[in-house]
Order: C-alpha cells, then structure tokens, then sequence
C-alpha cells in the first residue's frame, strides 16, 4: 500500500518515485501544492475505493497521514 | 494506454513530451473558480487527438482584469484560443439577493468581454465563453416560478448565444447541457467545491477535460468529413445475402428497431453536412432494392455520396471513395461490426480512424460520442445542402462516362457560376472553406471568421467568392480568391476551390475574371502565391502551367496583357450587391 500511496504522490508532484518517503510532505515535498493535495486525494479515493470527508482532504497532507487514514479503512 | 482514471491521465502526462503530434495550440482559460485540475487531463486529451497545447492560466477569479486590460499577460500569451469560464455565484454576489438586475449585468459583462478581446487579442483568436448552470445554492421551487434563479439562468444562456453569435470567432461554450447530461445532482462534489472551490464532482473531470477537447477541435476546424458505413449486422440486421429483403432485421421492434434509430441519427450527421458512404459486401442490385423499397429504411440512396457494394476488400473499397469525391482517408470514420474487417482496414489505411459498432447497436450513441469528433462550431447553408451535392455529383461522375470528349462533357454540363465581392453574407463560409480545403489550397493560410470580416472592411482586398451550378444541381459556394490589390500589382495571396469541383474548370474561369478585372483597373502584374504542404502537391504548377513565371519566395507573377483567357465553359454572373472598392 505505501508503495502506491508512494507513486500517485510522486505522479502527480512530478517527482521521482524514489524522493517520496513516509516522510514527504506538502512543506517539504516539491510541487505538493494545494492543487496536487485536491488531485492527490482524489488519486487515492480512486485508486483504493474509498471516500474522505470535506476535513479529510484537506488534512490528509502528508504520506504518513494518508497511511494512517487507510489503515482506519475497513477493506 | 487506455485513459480511464484521473490516475491514467497524470501517468499520460509525465509522458507528454514523447507523443507524437501533428498541430499546435496556444490556449488561454480564465475561470472565476479553481480549474487546476483540468490542465493536466485537457492537455493529454488533446494530444491523443494529435495537437500539442501550450496554456497560459492566470490564477483563478483574474479574467475580469485580464481580458479588459490589453496589457495583461493574456494578451501577452497571444492564445489562439481563450476559454472563460466563470460561475455566476463567484462574480456577482448580488446574485443571491435581487436576481432581475442581474441578467443586464452579467450580459453586459459579457458585451465588454468580448468588445476588449476583439481590441486586443491577435486577429483570428477565438474565444469561448462557458453559459452556466444554477448555483447549488438556489432555491429551486417544485414549479418553477419566473423569478426563481434556474429560470433566469436559462434565460441568460438564450441570451448569451445570441450574444456570441453577432461577433466572428465568438462562441458559446454549452456547459449547461454537459452537466445535464451528466446529471445535475452528481455535478458538483460539496467536499470540494467548499474546501477548494472546484464545482465539478471529480467523477466528471475527465467528461468535462474531453468537452473542452471536443470544442477545441471544431475550432481548429479538426472534424470528420465523411462516415464510410459497412450494411449487414450495421445498418440492418442480419446478412442480406442469405436472409433476403424480407429477412433482415430492421423495423420497428427488437432488434430491428436499434438499427433504424442507428440510422436515423447518421440521417442527423447528413443533415448536418457529414457525407455518407457505403464500403460492404454484398451484391449492388440487392442493396439498392433495400435503399429503395425496403419500407423502414431511413436512410435512402439519396442519401450516400458513394455506394460500394461488391467482394472487393473494404479497404480498396474505402481508397477509392476517398479519390472519387476528393476526400483525404484521414477525414474519413468507417464503421463496421466485424473486428476483422476493421483490422485488416486499419493494416491497409493507417491514417483511417475506425468505429467497431455493437451489433445490434443499442449504445451506438455514446460509441458516437465517445470519439468526440462530429463537431462543428457553425453549421451553414452549405452544410445543409453538401448531401444533395455530393449525390449530385455521384450521377455527374456517371454522365461523364456517357459523353464521348471532355469538351462535350464540359459543354453540355451548362455550368453557371456567380461570382460576389466582399460579400459578408458569405463570412462564415469562407472562413469554413480555408479550414476545410486541403488539396486545391494554393497557401494553405487558415482563416477564422474575423479574419475575413477584417480584410472584407478593407479597401485593399478583393475577396471573390464563387457559386456553381449546372444541369444536375447547385454546388453552392465552392471557391474563394483572396487578392490584395496595389496600384499596378495585384497579388494573389489566397486561392482554394472545394475539392468536389476540381476537373471543372472552375479555377480557369476564375482566373480568368480575375485578370479581366485587373485589366479594368489598369493594373500591369498579377502574382500568385503558392505553398507548398502535404496536400496541395497536386497543384505545385498551377500558376506555372498558366504561364505565370516564377517570382522568387513561392511567388509567380504574369504581365496582365499577357494573359490569354482559355476556353470558356462556365456563364458568368456577378452578384448584384457587388461594392466597388475604393482607390
């Protein structure tokens, strides 16, 4: 899961795969911009079936954080 | 790659830089929203259609001040095209209180929006601008009350197409209809729309990336010409061969009835100027007997430009009604049930663009729409009229086979042709010819409708355009000269001719009136221009073959008394409102 979650973040950013950490942020991750946090949030909605609330996609900024969501996500 | 998921779209767009494309576009979108998120969908689904786009976007609620200001980055970016797209709700706020001043306001935003960007933006750009769509806010009562905000909404979309149609290179972009299409209740998505400002649910960003696509390509005049239409198990049901005109399935109930709705809406496409053709195997007398008596037909024989009904491949088939009416394989749909019929077409003909129909065809309407290619921004009086033409010429091509000599065929046409000068009433026909023709297009310089309405205002340009008809039929308005005149040297800057009347003489007779004018006018050079492309080879001599001599940077040039008119097989008339240019 984190190896996808990994890859949409570095789509999206534009970013080589391999400078996505657990880590990665919208502060320390180039291109993670307000847009990229809609798109990226969208991304993983579709990718993984799930739906985020309004809070949800504007908190969910962090790689960490978006692992953690999931994992509350009954699958 | 199929492009199904917004996640397919941003993979496709890391890649951009290595697809291939054959046509470039400037583009400019200015939204009173955040519209971010259709950038990187838009730009790949215009390069699945072969055109590379460069977008100029300024942050988002700016377009008021960027298209009022002639010195804004807008104009600055020069686009080729420009999308507005603004919600009500985001620009007046009054909106929600008095709405009955409101339409005046927003229309004559609108007036003033397209008042600058035809002051400023280059001659050409086309502009769009996006109707709209009650806010989700509103109150919508049960019966909808005059004042209620849906009904204004609706009247302001009537109003804003008026609007756009008084001003060339102006068009509505019809917004309202792809969110009903899609389902009004789904459209907007409030987690977004509230933490983001995006209003469209993302379920419909790649609808909406495709709408935008499509109106794109009708503005770079990218469009279908011609639906070349395979017959058993397309048009019809079952196999004509073995099932007879009595058996096959066509009619009222299933499944016959899909097929007869199919081709009652390829009757639309034809009404609209799409040219229709048939590449099957089958025996011609038996699918003539079905194009005229079967009774629930609905498309007759009339109908088809060409009819190829024999054993010959469809391919060959496909080839040859693309030389008969002049028509390049790239223009072309073909459309079959049979995937290995497709195959073997697609293996022959690269450049044809083929459709595999369910049979029996129950969705052959989203299969229509998913190819988002039957656009056409303005339908004129011509478009109306090419199926008739097109047949028209089908019985001409078998005429000529009748008479003995070319010049008996050319004489006993009675071909009549009138000629008009600087006539508007032909603008949007003009600007459609110089999008649309590609063989007999001696520079190949495209105009959009402003450009001509520029050079009509202007005492320095002649713009002849030509009408032809003769014992079969009217063609209409089938050629245009564009000439810029000086003192002693006219210069023939623009000549192209639809492809449906080359071998008529149409371009000698032309040339000919052109010089008689010059000589009126006392003027001692013509020159013509010709530029070479991948299509208009065919004409490369044109001006050398009517001893015109070369005059360096694709330029030829003839002494006006020099000219000898050839042989005259057209009548000429000149149409009535003909103004005579000044100087």
């Amino acid at each position: 899961m984190l190896d996808r979650i990994r890859q949409i973040v570095a789509d999206i950013t534009q970013n080589d795969v391999a400078s996505v950490t657990t880590d990665s942020n919208s502060q320390n991750l180039d291109g993670w911009d307000s847009v990229a946090q809609i798109n990226i949030t969208v991304a993983i909605e579709e990718e993984f079936g799930v739906a985020f609330s309004a809070e949800e996609m504007h908190a969910l900024n962090s790689v960490k954080k978006i692992v953690d969501a999931l994992r509350l996500v009954p699958s | 790659m199929k492009l199904k998921t917004i996640r397919d779209y941003h993979l496709a767009y890391r890649q951009l830089d290595q697809e291939p494309f054959t046509q470039e576009v400037k583009l400019a979108l200015l939204a009173s929203y955040t519209n971010d998120f259709i950038l990187p969908l838009l730009q790949v689904d215009l390069m699945r259609g072969g055109i590379r786009s460069d977008l100029y976007k300024p942050r988002f609620n700016q377009f008021r001040q960027e298209i009022l200001d002639g010195n804004s980055g807008l104009y600055a970016a020069q686009p080729d095209i420009t999308i507005i797209s603004f919600h009500l709700e985001d620009v007046f706020p009054i909106f929600e209180t008095d709405p009955s001043d409101v339409a005046q306001e927003v229309l004559s935003l609108c007036e003033s929006v397209i008042r600058s960007y035809r002051q400023f933006a280059t001659p050409g750009s086309q502009l769009f601008i996006q109707n709209w769509i009650a806010p989700i806010h509103c109150y919508d009562p049960l019966v909808r009350t005059e004042f209620a905000l849906a009904s204004l909404v609706e009247r302001l979309n009537r109003e804003l197409a008026a609007l756009a149609g008084k001003t060339a290179g102006v068009h509505v972009m019809d917004y309202a209809r792809l969110a009903q299409q899609c389902g009004l209740e789904r459209w907007t998505d409030a987690r977004t729309y509230y933490t983001a400002r995006i209003p469209i649910a993302q379920e419909h960003w790649i609808a909406l990336s495709k709408f935008y696509a499509a109106y794109i390509r009708a503005a770079l005049g990218m469009d279908f010409k011609c639906v070349v239409l395979d017959l058993d198990n397309t048009l019809w049901g079952g196999v004509l061969g073995e099932d007879g005109i009595e058996g096959i399935r066509l009619g009222e109930s299933y499944p016959g009835l899909t097929f007869r709705r199919f081709q009652q809406y390829l009757l639309g496409l034809y009404d609209h100027g799409y040219i229709l053709a048939i590449a099957s195997k089958n025996n011609q007398e038996d699918v003539l007997e079905v194009l005229r008596n079967h009774p629930a037909m609905a498309l007759r024989e009339k109908h088809f430009a060409v009819i190829k009904a024999n054993w010959h491949e469809k391919a060959q088939n496909i080839q040859e009604i693309s030389e008969e009416i002049h028509l390049s394989i790239d223009h072309m749909l073909f459309v079959d049930d049979n995937p290995v019929e497709i195959e073997k077409v697609k293996l022959t003909l690269p450049g044809i663009t083929c459709l595999q129909i369910e049979s029996p065809p129950l969705n052959f309407l989203r299969q229509f729409q998913e190819l988002r290619c039957f656009g056409k921004l303005h339908v004129t009086d011509e478009d109306r009229l090419r199926g008739q033409q097109y047949f028209d010429d089908r019985q001409r091509r078998e005429f000529k086979q009748t008479v003995g000599t070319i010049e008996a065929f050319y004489q006993s046409l009675g071909q009549r042709m009138t000629i008009y000068t600087n006539y508007d009433g032909h603008l949007a026909r003009i600007a459609q010819l110089s999008q649309r023709t590609n063989q007999f297009n001696l520079t190949t310089i495209r105009l959009a409708e402003a450009d001509v309405a520029l050079m009509m205002a202007d005492p320095d340009y002649l713009l002849l355009t030509a009408d032809l008809s003769d014992r079969f039929g009217d063609s209409g308005t089938i050629a245009f000269v564009q000439v810029r005149k000086q003192k002693r040297v006219w210069r023939i800057e623009n000549f192209l001719m639809s492809c449906r009347v080359l071998g008529r003489t149409v371009e000698e007779t032309l040339l000919n009136y052109i010089f008689d004018r010059a000589a009126a006018e006392t003027v001692v050079t013509i020159e013509g221009a010709y530029i070479p492309t991948k299509k208009n080879a065919p004409f490369a001599r044109f001006y050398l073959s009517h001893a015109f001599s070369p005059a360096g940077d694709n330029r030829y040039a003839k002494q006006v008394a020099l000219h000898e008119p050839s042989a005259a097989f057209i009548e000429i008339f000149e149409h009535e409102t003909r103004m005579e240019n000044v100087g």
